[in-house]
C-alpha cells in the first residue's frame, strides 16, 4: 500500500493525477505539467512535498556528528540557517543530498530525499553517541513548497511575514491563526521561494489559504521539469553511491579543511589521481533523450557518456538533460549524438542552468 | 465522449475508414494519459506498413509512447501541422490532431478493430 500525504483527499478532490514515487502516492499534475511549470516561472505555485524526510537530530555531540556525516562545514552555518549538503560513504560515493538546517547549537533538521530517509536515519544513528537523539517525524508533518517570483507577496499576505528578513536558507518559527509553521527560504525550482513544514491541520489551512490567494497547485511533474531546467541534481539519477561529489561538480560542498569526515580520504585521493568523468548538461537539436540514453562523440561515434536525466524544457521548448561524460570530452558547446532507442539524435553540451537565472530573466522582461 | 463512427486499436489509436483510405490518430484516453505532448515523429509518406507496426513516436513532457498503425497499407499523407504544434493532439485528438493516412491494402482489416462501445469497456478494464 502506497503512503499518502495528509493532503491526499484535498488533492484528489482537485482531480490531481497521481503517480507512485519512492513508496508514496503523490500528485504528478493537476492541469498540465507545462502550465504548472510556467506558473512557477512567472507567478507562484504550491507543491505538496510531504514525502520528503524530516529528521530531527538533537543533543550533546549533534554538531560533531553532523561534521562527521556531511562533507560541508556545519560549524560555519549560523543557528537559524541551513545549507545544501551531501553525505558520503567511505569511498566518497554520495549517500544523499539534502538541506540541513541548524535549529540550535546542537539541534538540526535534515530533509533527506524520500527514498533515502530511513537509510540516512540508520546511517546517522550508527555514528551517533548516546547523547544524540534522531527522530523521524516524516509521517506526522507535512511539507509544502511555495515557489515563484510572487512567493514573497504570498508569504506577506498569508503568513504575515516580512520576506526581506529572510536570507537564503533562513529557517523561522511562525504562528498563523493558531497553527504553527516552520518556514524556510529554499526550493528546488530556481525561483524565489519557501518551504513550509506544518502538522496536517495547519498544512490544510495553509493549502486552502494559498489556493484561495490564487497560487497554482503543482505536481511532481513540474517539479522535475523545473529542477532539470536549472540543472539541479536528483538523487538516484545524477547522484548515487557510485558517484563522488567531485565527479558531480559539487566540490564547493566538500570542506577538506574542516577536519575529518566520512569519505574525506577517498575524495582527497581522487583529487590527486584525477577525475575521469564529469557531470554535464546537454541541449537537444531535436527530440528528447531520456535517462539511460548513450552519449556519442560526433566525430568517431565512440561512446563517451550516458544520460542520467532527460526531459523537456518548457522555457526553451527543447529537449534538455544531464549526464556524465569522460573528462576529456568536457567542453561546453561540443556537438554530440544521443542514442535514443534505435535513433541517433543531435545535441550539444551546455552549461547549467539551461535557462537564464530568474534575476536576469526578470530584468530582461522588464526591459522588453 | 468516444466517437461512435470510428474504430479503435488496443494501443489507443483510432481509425476513420473511408473507401480505401484510413485516417489514424490517438484517442482522448491516450492523449490524457500522456499529458502535454511536445514532439511527434510521424512516418514517411510512401512507406509500407503492416497492422501493429510501430509507425512513429509521441513524446510528452513525462514520457515517450510508440505510435502504432492499426491497419496495413501505404502511408499517403501525414498531418504536418501537428509537428509544428503538437499540443493540437491534446486539444483535439479526434479532429485537428489526426496523425497520418493510409491507403488500405485490405479494407476489411478495420472491421476487426474495436467499436466505440468495446473500446470504452476496454479502457475501463485497464
Amino acid at each position: 500500500m502506497l503512503k499518502r500525504t495528509p493532503l491526499y483527499d484535498a488533492e484528489q478532490a482537485m482531480n490531481a493525477h497521481f503517480t507512485e514515487f519512492a513508496g508514496w502516492k503523490m500528485p504528478l499534475y493537476y492541469s498540465s505539467i507545462i502550465k504548472e511549470h510556467m506558473a512557477v516561472r512567472t507567478s507562484v505555485g504550491i507543491f505538496d512535498i510531504s514525502h520528503l524526510g524530516k529528521l530531527f537530530i538533537k543533543g550533546q555531540g549533534a554538531t560533531a556528528l553532523m561534521q562527521c556525516l556531511i562533507a560541508s562545514d556545519i560549524e560555519k552555518v549560523a543557528v537559524g540557517c541551513g545549507t545544501y549538503a551531501i553525505y558520503c560513504n567511505e569511498n566518497g560515493g554520495v549517500l544523499d543530498d539534502e538541506i540541513v538546517y541548524r535549529l540550535g547549537p546542537d539541534e538540526y533538521l535534515a530533509v533527506p530525499n524520500a527514498a533515502r530517509t530511513e537509510f540516512i536515519k540508520t546511517w546517522a544513528a550508527g555514528h551517533a553517541p548516546e547523547t544524540v537523539t534522531i527522530t523521524n517525524r516524516t509521517p506526522e508533518l507535512c511539507l509544502l513548497a511555495l515557489q515563484g517570483p510572487e512567493s514573497d507577496t504570498i508569504l506577506k499576505n498569508v503568513f504575515h511575514e516580512n520576506p526581506a528578513s529572510y536570507k537564503r536558507y533562513a529557517v523561522r518559527h511562525v504562528v498563523v491563526n493558531g497553527y504553527e509553521y516552520t518556514v524556510m527560504k529554499s526550493g528546488y525550482t530556481g525561483e524565489n521561494g519557501y518551504e513550509i513544514i506544518a502538522a496536517p491541520k495547519g498544512a490544510r489551512y495553509a493549502w486552502d489559504a494559498l489556493l484561495g490567494s490564487g497560487v497554482t497547485p503543482c505536481g511532481l511533474g513540474a517539479r522535475d521539469t523545473l529542477r532539470l531546467e536549472m540543472g539541479y541534481m536528483l538523487y538516484g539519477h545524477e547522484l548515487t553511491p557510485a558517484i563522488t561529489p567531485l565527479e558531480a561538480r559539487l566540490e564547493r560542498l566538500v570542506a577538506f579543511d574542516k577536519g575529518d569526515f566520512i569519505g574525506r580520504e577517498a575524495l582527497l585521493e581522487q583529487k590527486r589521481e584525477g577525475i575521469d568523468k564529469r557531470l554535464i548538461g546537454f541541449v537537444m537539436d531535436e527530440g528528447i533523450a531520456r535517462d539511460g540514453s548513450t552519449i556519442l562523440d560526433k566525430v568517431n561515434f565512440d561512446e563517451i557518456g550516458w544520460v542520467t536525466s532527460g526531459g523537456y524544457s518548457p522555457v526553451l521548448q527543447a529537449g534538455i538533460g544531464l549526464g556524465y561524460i569522460k573528462s576529456e570530452f568536457y567542453q561546453i558547446g561540443l556537438a554530440i549524438y544521443l542514442r535514443v532507442r534505435d535513433k541517433l539524435l543531435q545535441g550539444h553540451l551546455a552549461e547549467r542552468p539551461f535557462i537564464y537565472t530568474p534575476k536576469t530573466r526578470i530584468t530582461q522582461e522588464k526591459a522588453s | 465522449m468516444i466517437p461512435e463512427d470510428l474504430k479503435y486499436y488496443k494501443e489507443h489509436e483510432w481509425v476513420r475508414a473511408e473507401d480505401n483510405t484510413a485516417t489514424i490518430g490517438i484517442t482522448d484516453y491516450a492523449q490524457d494519459s500522456l499529458g502535454d505532448i511536445v514532439y511527434v515523429d510521424l512516418p514517411e509518406p510512401g512507406k509500407q506498413v503492416s497492422a501493429g507496426d510501430v509507425a512513429g513516436e509521441i513524446e510528452s513532457v513525462k514520457s515517450t509512447a510508440e505510435l502504432h498503425t492499426p491497419v496495413s497499407g501505404t502511408i499517403i499523407e501525414v498531418n504536418k501541422s501537428v509537428a509544428d504544434a503538437p499540443e493540437v493532439i491534446n486539444d483535439d485528438s479526434y479532429g485537428k490532431g489526426w496523425l497520418f493516412k493510409i491507403r488500405f491494402s485490405n479494407p476489411s482489416e478495420a472491421d476487426g478493430l474495436m467499436s466505440a462501445q468495446e473500446y470504452e469497456e476496454y479502457i475501463k478494464g485497464l
